[in-house]
Protein backbone atom coordinates (compact mmCIF):
# COMPACT_ATOMS: atom_id res chain seq x y z
CA UNK A 1 0.00 0.00 0.00
CA UNK A 2 0.99 3.51 -0.60
CA UNK A 3 2.17 6.71 1.56
CA UNK A 4 -1.18 8.26 1.02
CA UNK A 5 -1.69 11.66 2.16
CA UNK A 6 -5.80 13.18 1.70
CA UNK A 7 -7.05 16.66 1.46
CA UNK A 8 -4.22 17.71 4.64
CA UNK A 9 -4.45 21.41 5.22
CA UNK A 10 -3.09 23.74 7.78
CA UNK A 11 -3.91 27.44 9.24
CA UNK A 12 -1.13 28.80 10.97
CA UNK A 13 -3.39 32.01 12.16
CA UNK A 14 -4.27 34.16 9.15
CA UNK A 15 -1.75 32.08 7.13
CA UNK A 16 -3.69 29.07 5.34
CA UNK A 17 0.22 26.90 5.32
CA UNK A 18 -1.38 24.17 3.40
CA UNK A 19 -4.75 23.77 1.47
CA UNK A 20 -6.34 20.59 0.54
CA UNK A 21 -3.05 18.60 -0.43
CA UNK A 22 -2.99 15.13 -1.69
CA UNK A 23 -0.98 12.54 -3.35
CA UNK A 24 0.22 9.34 -2.78
CA UNK A 25 3.87 7.78 -2.80
CA UNK A 26 4.52 4.20 -4.46
CA UNK A 27 7.31 2.09 -3.47
CA UNK A 28 10.31 2.20 -5.40
CA UNK A 29 9.30 5.61 -6.26
CA UNK A 30 10.86 9.42 -5.52
CA UNK A 31 8.41 12.12 -5.31
CA UNK A 32 9.59 15.66 -5.29
CA UNK A 33 7.50 18.35 -3.66
CA UNK A 34 9.04 21.62 -5.53
CA UNK A 35 8.01 25.07 -4.74
CA UNK A 36 9.85 28.39 -3.09
CA UNK A 37 10.17 28.77 0.04
CA UNK A 38 7.14 29.52 2.00
CA UNK A 39 5.16 26.89 -0.32
CA UNK A 40 4.07 24.77 2.58
CA UNK A 41 6.76 22.12 1.21
CA UNK A 42 8.13 21.52 5.23
CA UNK A 43 4.50 22.12 6.96
CA UNK A 44 3.00 19.31 4.48
CA UNK A 45 6.33 17.03 4.79
CA UNK A 46 5.84 17.42 9.30
CA UNK A 47 2.16 16.22 8.93
CA UNK A 48 3.01 13.17 6.93
CA UNK A 49 5.64 12.29 9.73
CA UNK A 50 3.32 13.58 12.50
CA UNK A 51 4.95 16.26 14.02
CA UNK A 52 2.56 18.53 12.96
CA UNK A 53 -1.27 18.31 13.55
CA UNK A 54 -3.32 19.25 10.37
CA UNK A 55 -6.74 21.23 10.94
CA UNK A 56 -7.88 18.55 8.40
CA UNK A 57 -6.98 15.45 6.06
CA UNK A 58 -5.35 12.34 6.90
CA UNK A 59 -1.90 10.92 6.27
CA UNK A 60 -1.42 6.97 5.65
CA UNK A 61 1.64 4.77 5.72
CA UNK A 62 0.81 1.40 4.25
CA UNK A 63 -2.67 1.98 5.62
CA UNK A 64 -2.14 2.79 9.16
CA UNK A 65 -2.94 6.06 10.30
CA UNK A 66 -0.20 8.05 11.59
CA UNK A 67 -2.22 10.26 13.98
CA UNK A 68 -4.37 7.22 15.00
CA UNK A 69 -1.33 4.81 15.58
CA UNK A 70 1.80 6.87 15.20
CA UNK A 71 4.36 4.31 16.82
CA UNK A 72 3.48 1.62 14.26
CA UNK A 73 3.12 4.14 11.25
CA UNK A 74 6.88 5.59 11.64
CA UNK A 75 8.16 2.20 11.92
CA UNK A 76 7.82 2.16 8.28
CA UNK A 77 8.39 5.85 7.48
CA UNK A 78 11.98 7.34 7.52
CA UNK A 79 12.13 10.74 8.51
CA UNK A 80 15.12 13.70 7.87
CA UNK A 81 14.31 16.86 9.07
CA UNK A 82 15.33 20.27 7.44
CA UNK A 83 17.86 20.93 10.83
CA UNK A 84 19.66 17.98 11.00
CA UNK A 85 19.61 16.52 14.36
CA UNK A 86 21.86 13.84 15.66
CA UNK A 87 23.09 14.17 19.30
CA UNK A 88 26.21 15.85 19.70
CA UNK A 89 27.13 13.83 23.22
CA UNK A 90 27.46 10.65 21.20
CA UNK A 91 29.78 9.66 18.38
CA UNK A 92 28.59 8.64 14.79
CA UNK A 93 28.30 5.08 15.53
CA UNK A 94 26.66 5.53 19.38
CA UNK A 95 23.92 7.84 17.61
CA UNK A 96 23.34 4.89 14.92
CA UNK A 97 23.26 2.39 18.10
CA UNK A 98 21.30 4.20 21.04
CA UNK A 99 18.52 5.11 17.96
CA UNK A 100 18.44 1.48 16.89
CA UNK A 101 15.71 0.09 19.86
CA UNK A 102 13.69 3.23 19.08
CA UNK A 103 12.98 1.06 16.35
CA UNK A 104 12.65 -2.36 18.11
CA UNK A 105 16.04 -3.86 17.32
CA UNK A 106 17.14 -5.90 19.62
CA UNK A 107 20.92 -6.16 20.67
CA UNK A 108 22.54 -8.31 17.70
CA UNK A 109 20.21 -7.04 14.75
CA UNK A 110 21.27 -3.27 15.93
CA UNK A 111 25.06 -4.20 16.13
CA UNK A 112 24.87 -5.79 12.28
CA UNK A 113 22.12 -3.00 10.96
CA UNK A 114 24.37 -0.09 12.42
CA UNK A 115 27.62 -2.35 10.88
CA UNK A 116 25.53 -2.48 7.23
CA UNK A 117 24.61 1.29 7.72
CA UNK A 118 28.15 2.45 8.64
CA UNK A 119 29.49 1.03 5.46
CA UNK A 120 26.73 1.70 3.02
CA UNK A 121 27.15 5.34 3.91
CA UNK A 122 31.06 5.20 3.70
CA UNK A 123 30.61 6.26 7.62
CA UNK A 124 33.10 3.32 8.78
CA UNK A 125 36.26 5.55 9.16
CA UNK A 126 34.31 8.33 10.95
CA UNK A 127 32.51 6.08 13.13
CA UNK A 128 34.32 7.66 16.28
CA UNK A 129 34.23 11.15 15.84
CA UNK A 130 31.56 13.32 16.94
CA UNK A 131 29.49 14.69 15.06
CA UNK A 132 30.90 18.43 15.60
CA UNK A 133 33.79 17.12 13.69
CA UNK A 134 31.90 16.41 10.88
CA UNK A 135 31.64 17.75 7.07
CA UNK A 136 27.76 19.25 6.56
CA UNK A 137 28.02 15.99 4.24
CA UNK A 138 28.78 13.47 6.74
CA UNK A 139 26.36 14.71 9.24
CA UNK A 140 23.57 15.10 6.97
CA UNK A 141 24.94 10.84 5.66
CA UNK A 142 24.56 10.34 9.24
CA UNK A 143 21.06 11.35 9.50
CA UNK A 144 19.73 9.44 6.57
CA UNK A 145 21.35 6.16 7.97
CA UNK A 146 19.90 7.35 10.97
CA UNK A 147 16.82 7.33 9.62
CA UNK A 148 17.02 4.13 8.02
CA UNK A 149 17.66 2.30 10.83
CA UNK A 150 14.26 0.58 10.72
CA UNK A 151 14.52 -0.68 7.12
CA UNK A 152 11.59 1.68 6.35
CA UNK A 153 9.11 1.16 3.37
CA UNK A 154 9.03 5.45 2.97
CA UNK A 155 11.47 7.59 3.39
CA UNK A 156 10.40 11.47 3.74
CA UNK A 157 13.54 13.91 3.20
CA UNK A 158 12.81 17.58 4.17
CA UNK A 159 15.47 19.93 1.80
CA UNK A 160 18.02 17.21 2.27
CA UNK A 161 20.86 18.95 0.60
CA UNK A 162 20.56 22.47 1.42
CA UNK A 163 23.68 24.07 2.13
CA UNK A 164 25.80 21.36 0.78
CA UNK A 165 28.52 21.42 -1.75
CA UNK A 166 27.80 20.26 -5.22
CA UNK A 167 30.09 16.81 -4.39
CA UNK A 168 28.44 16.16 -1.66
CA UNK A 169 24.60 16.99 -3.10
CA UNK A 170 25.89 14.52 -5.98
CA UNK A 171 27.18 11.77 -3.18
CA UNK A 172 23.41 12.27 -1.41
CA UNK A 173 21.86 11.89 -4.65
CA UNK A 174 23.41 8.66 -5.75
CA UNK A 175 22.10 7.18 -2.29
CA UNK A 176 18.47 8.58 -3.17
CA UNK A 177 19.04 6.44 -6.34
CA UNK A 178 19.90 3.17 -4.54
CA UNK A 179 17.34 3.33 -1.67
CA UNK A 180 14.42 3.57 -4.98
CA UNK A 181 16.11 1.08 -6.62
CA UNK A 182 16.11 -0.72 -3.64
CA UNK A 183 12.50 -0.33 -3.36
CA UNK A 184 11.82 2.27 -0.77
CA UNK A 185 9.27 5.33 -1.78
CA UNK A 186 10.95 8.60 -1.16
CA UNK A 187 9.33 11.93 -0.67
CA UNK A 188 11.81 14.82 -0.66
CA UNK A 189 10.91 18.75 -0.75
CA UNK A 190 13.43 20.99 -2.49
CA UNK A 191 13.92 24.35 -3.62
CA UNK A 192 16.32 22.65 -6.18
CA UNK A 193 15.00 22.31 -9.55
CA UNK A 194 17.77 20.49 -10.84
CA UNK A 195 17.47 18.19 -7.93
CA UNK A 196 13.74 17.42 -8.64
CA UNK A 197 14.77 16.82 -11.96
CA UNK A 198 17.36 14.11 -12.00
CA UNK A 199 16.22 12.37 -8.93
CA UNK A 200 12.05 11.95 -9.04
CA UNK A 201 9.76 9.65 -11.04
CA UNK A 202 7.28 12.44 -10.49
CA UNK A 203 7.23 16.16 -9.50
CA UNK A 204 4.34 18.25 -7.21
CA UNK A 205 4.21 21.84 -8.00
CA UNK A 206 3.68 23.79 -4.78
CA UNK A 207 2.96 27.22 -4.38
CA UNK A 208 0.87 29.36 -1.41
CA UNK A 209 -0.20 25.71 0.43
CA UNK A 210 -1.99 24.19 -2.74
CA UNK A 211 -0.56 22.08 -5.84
CA UNK A 212 -0.23 23.63 -9.07
CA UNK A 213 0.61 21.05 -11.13
CA UNK A 214 1.58 17.24 -10.64
CA UNK A 215 3.75 14.48 -13.27
CA UNK A 216 7.02 13.48 -14.60
CA UNK A 217 9.78 16.12 -15.02
CA UNK A 218 9.82 15.90 -18.76
CA UNK A 219 5.45 15.65 -19.07
CA UNK A 220 5.54 18.63 -17.02
CA UNK A 221 7.92 20.53 -19.08
CA UNK A 222 6.87 19.61 -22.55
CA UNK A 223 2.93 20.00 -21.42
CA UNK A 224 3.47 23.43 -19.69
CA UNK A 225 6.41 25.03 -21.35
CA UNK A 226 7.44 23.39 -24.14
CA UNK A 227 11.19 21.65 -24.88
CA UNK A 228 12.90 25.00 -25.48
CA UNK A 229 12.33 28.88 -24.69
CA UNK A 230 14.17 32.23 -25.07
CA UNK A 231 15.92 34.28 -22.69
CA UNK A 232 15.27 37.94 -24.01
CA UNK A 233 16.14 41.25 -22.54
CA UNK A 234 15.39 44.72 -24.46
CA UNK A 235 11.84 43.30 -25.14
CA UNK A 236 8.86 44.64 -23.42
CA UNK A 237 6.60 41.81 -25.11
CA UNK A 238 6.28 39.09 -27.51
CA UNK A 239 4.66 39.90 -30.93
CA UNK A 240 0.45 39.53 -30.29
CA UNK A 241 -1.13 36.59 -32.27
CA UNK A 242 2.58 34.56 -32.53
CA UNK A 243 1.28 31.52 -30.40
CA UNK A 244 4.27 32.92 -27.65
CA UNK A 245 3.54 33.57 -24.10
CA UNK A 246 6.02 34.91 -21.75
CA UNK A 247 6.62 36.31 -18.19
CA UNK A 248 9.15 38.30 -16.34
CA UNK A 249 12.52 36.57 -16.11
CA UNK A 250 15.09 38.45 -14.01
CA UNK A 251 15.95 41.78 -15.90
CA UNK A 252 13.80 40.71 -19.23
CA UNK A 253 11.46 38.07 -20.71
CA UNK A 254 10.92 34.28 -20.50
CA UNK A 255 9.53 33.25 -23.55
CA UNK A 256 7.71 30.17 -24.75
CA UNK A 257 5.45 28.27 -26.93
CA UNK A 258 5.08 27.08 -30.51
CA UNK A 259 6.25 30.36 -31.81
CA UNK A 260 10.03 30.57 -30.46
CA UNK A 261 11.74 29.74 -33.39
CA UNK A 262 10.64 32.04 -35.69
CA UNK A 263 10.92 35.46 -32.93
CA UNK A 264 14.69 33.69 -32.57
CA UNK A 265 15.10 34.20 -36.09
CA UNK A 266 13.56 37.46 -35.81
CA UNK A 267 15.64 38.61 -32.51
CA UNK A 268 18.55 37.12 -34.26
CA UNK A 269 19.47 39.52 -36.73
CA UNK A 270 17.51 43.15 -35.50
CA UNK A 271 17.79 42.55 -31.56
CA UNK A 272 19.56 44.87 -29.52
CA UNK A 273 19.49 43.16 -26.19
CA UNK A 274 20.57 39.67 -24.63
CA UNK A 275 19.24 36.97 -26.62
CA UNK A 276 19.39 33.27 -25.21
CA UNK A 277 17.72 30.42 -26.91
CA UNK A 278 17.93 27.29 -24.23
CA UNK A 279 16.25 23.54 -23.23
CA UNK A 280 13.06 24.43 -20.66
CA UNK A 281 13.39 23.04 -17.19
CA UNK A 282 11.12 22.62 -14.19
CA UNK A 283 12.08 26.12 -12.92
CA UNK A 284 10.50 27.70 -16.37
CA UNK A 285 7.43 25.41 -15.69
CA UNK A 286 7.19 27.00 -12.50
CA UNK A 287 7.67 30.41 -13.50
CA UNK A 288 4.82 29.87 -16.45
CA UNK A 289 2.40 28.79 -13.54
CA UNK A 290 2.87 30.98 -10.78
CA UNK A 291 4.77 34.04 -12.33
CA UNK A 292 7.12 33.58 -9.76
CA UNK A 293 10.81 32.17 -9.55
CA UNK A 294 11.76 29.03 -7.26
CA UNK A 295 14.90 30.07 -5.77
CA UNK B 1 -16.95 -10.52 24.38
CA UNK B 2 -14.65 -8.37 22.70
CA UNK B 3 -12.50 -8.06 25.71
CA UNK B 4 -10.15 -11.88 24.71
CA UNK B 5 -8.34 -10.03 21.88
CA UNK B 6 -8.29 -6.57 22.75
CA UNK B 7 -6.60 -7.19 26.44
CA UNK B 8 -3.59 -8.70 24.94
CA UNK B 9 -2.74 -6.42 22.18
CA UNK B 10 -3.37 -3.50 24.42
CA UNK B 11 -0.84 -4.91 27.38
CA UNK B 12 1.19 -5.59 24.51
CA UNK B 13 0.99 -1.75 23.68
CA UNK B 14 1.49 -0.90 27.24
CA UNK B 15 4.87 -2.76 27.20
CA UNK B 16 6.26 -1.48 24.49
CA UNK B 17 5.51 1.76 25.85
CA UNK B 18 6.93 1.15 29.28
CA UNK B 19 10.23 0.11 27.01
CA UNK B 20 10.09 3.51 25.03
CA UNK B 21 10.11 5.40 28.41
CA UNK B 22 13.19 3.45 29.54
CA UNK B 23 14.98 3.78 26.27
CA UNK B 24 14.57 7.80 26.44
CA UNK B 25 15.46 7.53 30.21
CA UNK B 26 18.43 5.17 29.26
CA UNK B 27 19.34 8.02 26.69
CA UNK B 28 19.44 10.77 29.46
CA UNK B 29 21.99 8.52 31.61
CA UNK B 30 24.33 7.86 29.02
CA UNK B 31 24.64 11.30 28.39
CA UNK B 32 25.28 11.63 32.06
CA UNK B 33 27.68 9.15 32.56
CA UNK B 34 29.80 10.70 29.53
CA UNK B 35 30.30 13.54 31.26
CA UNK B 36 30.61 11.46 34.96
CA UNK B 37 33.37 14.03 36.63
CA UNK B 38 31.37 16.95 36.14
CA UNK B 39 27.99 15.66 37.06
CA UNK B 40 29.07 14.10 40.23
CA UNK B 41 31.01 16.82 41.45
CA UNK B 42 28.56 19.05 42.33
CA UNK B 43 26.19 16.50 44.20
CA UNK B 44 28.74 15.03 46.14
CA UNK B 45 30.72 18.55 47.33
CA UNK B 46 28.23 20.73 47.40
CA UNK B 47 26.45 18.64 50.45
CA UNK B 48 29.64 17.85 52.15
CA UNK B 49 30.27 21.68 52.25
CA UNK B 50 27.12 22.24 53.53
CA UNK B 51 26.63 19.72 56.02
CA UNK B 52 30.42 21.06 57.49
CA UNK B 53 29.41 24.40 57.29
CA UNK B 54 25.86 24.62 58.76
CA UNK B 55 26.66 21.01 60.72
CA UNK B 56 29.50 22.74 62.87
CA UNK B 57 29.05 26.18 62.47
CA UNK B 58 24.86 26.41 63.17
CA UNK B 59 24.96 23.35 64.91
CA UNK B 60 27.17 25.10 67.68
CA UNK B 61 24.46 27.49 68.24
CA UNK B 62 21.65 25.26 68.18
CA UNK B 63 22.29 21.96 70.05
CA UNK B 64 19.21 20.46 69.77
CA UNK B 65 16.25 21.24 67.56
CA UNK B 66 12.29 19.75 68.69
CA UNK B 67 10.76 18.00 65.59
CA UNK B 68 7.10 16.65 66.21
CA UNK B 69 8.24 16.49 70.30
CA UNK B 70 11.29 14.71 69.30
CA UNK B 71 14.56 16.19 70.26
CA UNK B 72 16.61 15.50 67.63
CA UNK B 73 20.93 16.97 66.96
CA UNK B 74 20.95 19.81 64.46
CA UNK B 75 22.82 17.89 62.17
CA UNK B 76 20.26 15.56 62.00
CA UNK B 77 17.57 17.86 61.57
CA UNK B 78 19.58 19.35 58.67
CA UNK B 79 20.94 16.37 57.09
CA UNK B 80 17.59 14.88 55.42
CA UNK B 81 16.82 18.80 54.64
CA UNK B 82 19.90 18.94 52.59
CA UNK B 83 19.40 15.92 50.64
CA UNK B 84 15.74 17.14 49.63
CA UNK B 85 17.50 20.51 48.71
CA UNK B 86 19.94 18.39 46.10
CA UNK B 87 17.00 16.73 44.71
CA UNK B 88 14.36 20.07 44.41
CA UNK B 89 18.11 22.25 42.64
CA UNK B 90 18.95 18.93 40.53
CA UNK B 91 16.09 17.96 39.25
CA UNK B 92 14.72 21.70 38.62
CA UNK B 93 17.57 22.82 36.78
CA UNK B 94 17.59 19.25 34.38
CA UNK B 95 13.81 19.61 34.24
CA UNK B 96 13.73 23.10 33.04
CA UNK B 97 17.60 24.48 31.48
CA UNK B 98 18.14 21.09 30.40
CA UNK B 99 15.53 20.17 28.91
CA UNK B 100 14.88 23.66 27.66
CA UNK B 101 18.19 23.28 25.63
CA UNK B 102 17.10 19.42 24.36
CA UNK B 103 13.99 20.92 23.33
CA UNK B 104 14.15 24.30 21.85
CA UNK B 105 17.86 24.22 21.25
CA UNK B 106 19.06 20.86 19.99
CA UNK B 107 15.63 19.47 18.77
CA UNK B 108 16.54 16.58 20.68
CA UNK B 109 12.32 15.85 21.12
CA UNK B 110 12.16 16.41 17.43
CA UNK B 111 14.91 13.87 16.39
CA UNK B 112 13.36 11.73 19.03
CA UNK B 113 9.92 11.96 17.24
CA UNK B 114 11.10 11.08 14.26
CA UNK B 115 11.15 7.65 14.89
CA UNK B 116 8.67 5.40 16.19
CA UNK B 117 8.29 6.62 19.72
CA UNK B 118 5.43 8.89 21.01
CA UNK B 119 5.28 12.46 22.97
CA UNK B 120 4.66 10.32 25.49
CA UNK B 121 7.41 8.23 25.69
CA UNK B 122 9.45 11.08 25.46
CA UNK B 123 7.98 13.51 28.21
CA UNK B 124 7.88 10.52 31.00
CA UNK B 125 11.39 9.31 30.08
CA UNK B 126 12.67 12.82 30.26
CA UNK B 127 10.81 13.31 33.37
CA UNK B 128 11.96 10.54 35.12
CA UNK B 129 15.59 10.58 34.10
CA UNK B 130 15.42 14.65 35.55
CA UNK B 131 14.25 12.63 38.85
CA UNK B 132 16.63 9.69 38.79
CA UNK B 133 19.45 12.80 38.35
CA UNK B 134 17.40 14.46 41.24
CA UNK B 135 17.85 11.53 43.08
CA UNK B 136 21.58 10.85 42.53
CA UNK B 137 21.70 14.36 44.32
CA UNK B 138 19.86 13.44 47.24
CA UNK B 139 21.11 10.17 47.95
CA UNK B 140 25.03 11.63 47.53
CA UNK B 141 24.01 14.24 50.78
CA UNK B 142 22.65 11.10 52.50
CA UNK B 143 25.34 9.17 51.87
CA UNK B 144 27.81 12.10 53.14
CA UNK B 145 25.11 12.05 56.15
CA UNK B 146 25.96 8.63 57.02
CA UNK B 147 29.73 9.33 57.35
CA UNK B 148 28.61 12.64 59.35
CA UNK B 149 26.31 10.42 61.58
CA UNK B 150 23.50 12.29 60.79
CA UNK B 151 21.80 9.98 58.81
CA UNK B 152 21.31 6.20 59.64
CA UNK B 153 21.10 3.33 56.77
CA UNK B 154 17.79 2.19 57.26
CA UNK B 155 17.07 6.10 56.21
CA UNK B 156 17.23 5.36 52.86
CA UNK B 157 14.75 2.86 52.51
CA UNK B 158 11.72 5.75 52.80
CA UNK B 159 14.49 8.07 51.55
CA UNK B 160 14.80 6.84 48.51
CA UNK B 161 10.98 6.14 47.33
CA UNK B 162 10.70 10.06 48.79
CA UNK B 163 13.46 11.44 46.89
CA UNK B 164 12.01 10.00 43.70
CA UNK B 165 9.07 11.50 44.15
CA UNK B 166 9.93 15.47 44.80
CA UNK B 167 12.43 14.76 41.55
CA UNK B 168 9.21 13.84 40.15
CA UNK B 169 7.77 17.22 41.05
CA UNK B 170 10.38 19.33 40.72
CA UNK B 171 11.43 18.19 37.57
CA UNK B 172 7.68 18.60 36.47
CA UNK B 173 7.88 22.25 37.67
CA UNK B 174 11.23 22.55 35.72
CA UNK B 175 9.36 21.50 32.46
CA UNK B 176 6.81 23.63 32.88
CA UNK B 177 9.42 26.59 33.18
CA UNK B 178 10.58 24.97 29.84
CA UNK B 179 7.37 25.21 28.50
CA UNK B 180 6.21 28.57 29.44
CA UNK B 181 9.55 30.53 28.19
CA UNK B 182 10.00 31.41 24.95
CA UNK B 183 13.97 31.68 25.63
CA UNK B 184 16.58 30.68 27.91
CA UNK B 185 16.88 33.52 29.38
CA UNK B 186 13.38 33.13 30.80
CA UNK B 187 13.61 30.07 32.65
CA UNK B 188 15.34 31.41 35.48
CA UNK B 189 12.40 33.91 36.20
CA UNK B 190 10.37 30.67 37.14
CA UNK B 191 13.33 29.71 39.49
CA UNK B 192 13.69 32.88 41.45
CA UNK B 193 9.89 33.00 42.13
CA UNK B 194 9.40 29.56 43.33
CA UNK B 195 12.87 27.72 44.51
CA UNK B 196 14.56 30.52 46.19
CA UNK B 197 11.55 30.35 48.36
CA UNK B 198 10.93 26.98 48.39
CA UNK B 199 14.34 26.05 49.61
CA UNK B 200 14.36 29.55 52.16
CA UNK B 201 10.84 28.70 53.73
CA UNK B 202 10.09 24.98 53.72
CA UNK B 203 12.21 23.84 57.05
CA UNK B 204 14.94 22.72 55.55
CA UNK B 205 17.01 25.01 58.18
CA UNK B 206 15.09 25.76 60.62
CA UNK B 207 11.92 23.88 61.95
CA UNK B 208 8.83 26.05 60.29
CA UNK B 209 7.19 26.80 63.19
CA UNK B 210 9.42 29.41 64.11
CA UNK B 211 7.17 31.28 61.14
CA UNK B 212 4.16 33.54 61.79
CA UNK B 213 1.07 31.69 61.63
CA UNK B 214 -0.13 33.55 58.01
CA UNK B 215 2.93 32.52 56.58
CA UNK B 216 3.46 29.12 57.93
CA UNK B 217 -0.11 28.49 56.72
CA UNK B 218 1.28 29.40 52.96
CA UNK B 219 4.45 27.46 53.23
CA UNK B 220 2.84 24.47 55.07
CA UNK B 221 1.07 24.04 51.34
CA UNK B 222 4.65 24.18 49.51
CA UNK B 223 5.54 21.37 47.77
CA UNK B 224 8.89 21.23 49.15
CA UNK B 225 7.93 21.86 52.71
CA UNK B 226 5.72 18.33 52.11
CA UNK B 227 9.19 16.89 50.49
CA UNK B 228 10.77 17.96 53.64
CA UNK B 229 8.82 16.39 55.93
CA UNK B 230 8.85 13.29 53.90
CA UNK B 231 12.24 13.64 54.38
CA UNK B 232 12.42 13.61 58.57
CA UNK B 233 9.64 10.24 58.70
CA UNK B 234 12.08 9.32 61.31
CA UNK B 235 10.82 12.29 63.75
CA UNK B 236 7.85 13.38 62.42
CA UNK B 237 4.23 12.87 63.82
CA UNK B 238 2.33 10.30 61.51
CA UNK B 239 -0.58 13.81 60.60
CA UNK B 240 2.41 15.10 59.56
CA UNK B 241 3.75 13.20 57.28
CA UNK B 242 -0.02 12.47 56.52
CA UNK B 243 -0.05 16.04 55.27
CA UNK B 244 3.15 16.07 53.94
CA UNK B 245 2.57 12.70 51.47
CA UNK B 246 -0.86 14.73 50.49
CA UNK B 247 0.86 18.30 49.55
CA UNK B 248 3.59 16.12 47.88
CA UNK B 249 1.73 14.26 45.63
CA UNK B 250 -0.83 16.90 44.72
CA UNK B 251 1.55 19.15 43.68
CA UNK B 252 3.16 16.17 41.55
CA UNK B 253 0.42 15.48 39.67
CA UNK B 254 -0.61 19.33 39.19
CA UNK B 255 2.28 19.68 38.10
CA UNK B 256 2.98 16.67 35.49
CA UNK B 257 -0.57 17.56 33.67
CA UNK B 258 0.45 20.96 33.46
CA UNK B 259 3.92 20.38 32.01
CA UNK B 260 2.50 18.10 29.90
CA UNK B 261 -0.10 19.54 28.47
CA UNK B 262 2.13 23.09 27.59
CA UNK B 263 4.97 21.04 26.22
CA UNK B 264 2.52 18.99 23.92
CA UNK B 265 1.05 22.22 22.77
CA UNK B 266 5.12 23.78 22.11
CA UNK B 267 6.03 20.59 20.68
CA UNK B 268 3.28 19.91 18.33
CA UNK B 269 2.72 23.44 16.67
Amino acid sequence: MPLQIQLLAKSFQELKAVQNVSFEVQPGEVVALLGPNGAGKSTTVGMIYGFIKPDSGTVSVDGIDIFADGRQARTRLGVVTQDDLPDEDFTVEENLRHFAPFYGLGREAAESRVRELLERFSLTEHRKKYPEQLSGGLRRRLVLARALLGNPRYLCLDEPTTGLDPDARQLFWGQIKELKDRGCGVLLTTHYMEEAERLSDRVILLQEGKILETGTPQELIERVVGREVLEVTGLEAPPDGADLWSRPYGGGLLVGGAGIERLFHQLADSHLGSLTKRRSNLEDVFIRISGARLQ
Amino acid sequence: MSMTPTTPRKMKERCIQLWSIYLVWRMGMRTYFRYWAVNFLAPVTEPVFYLVAFGYGVGALVEVVTISGNQVSYGEFLAPGMAAVGVLFQSYIEGSYGQFHRIFIRGQWKGYLTTPLLFADVYWGELLWCATKGLFAGVATLIVGVCFGYVRPSDFIVGIPVMFLGGVAFSALGMSSAAISKHISQVGIPMHLTIVPMFAFSGTYFPRDTLPRGIRWVVDLLPMSGFVDLMRSRFEAGSVLLQGAFVLIGWTALLVLFSYRRLYRRVYQ
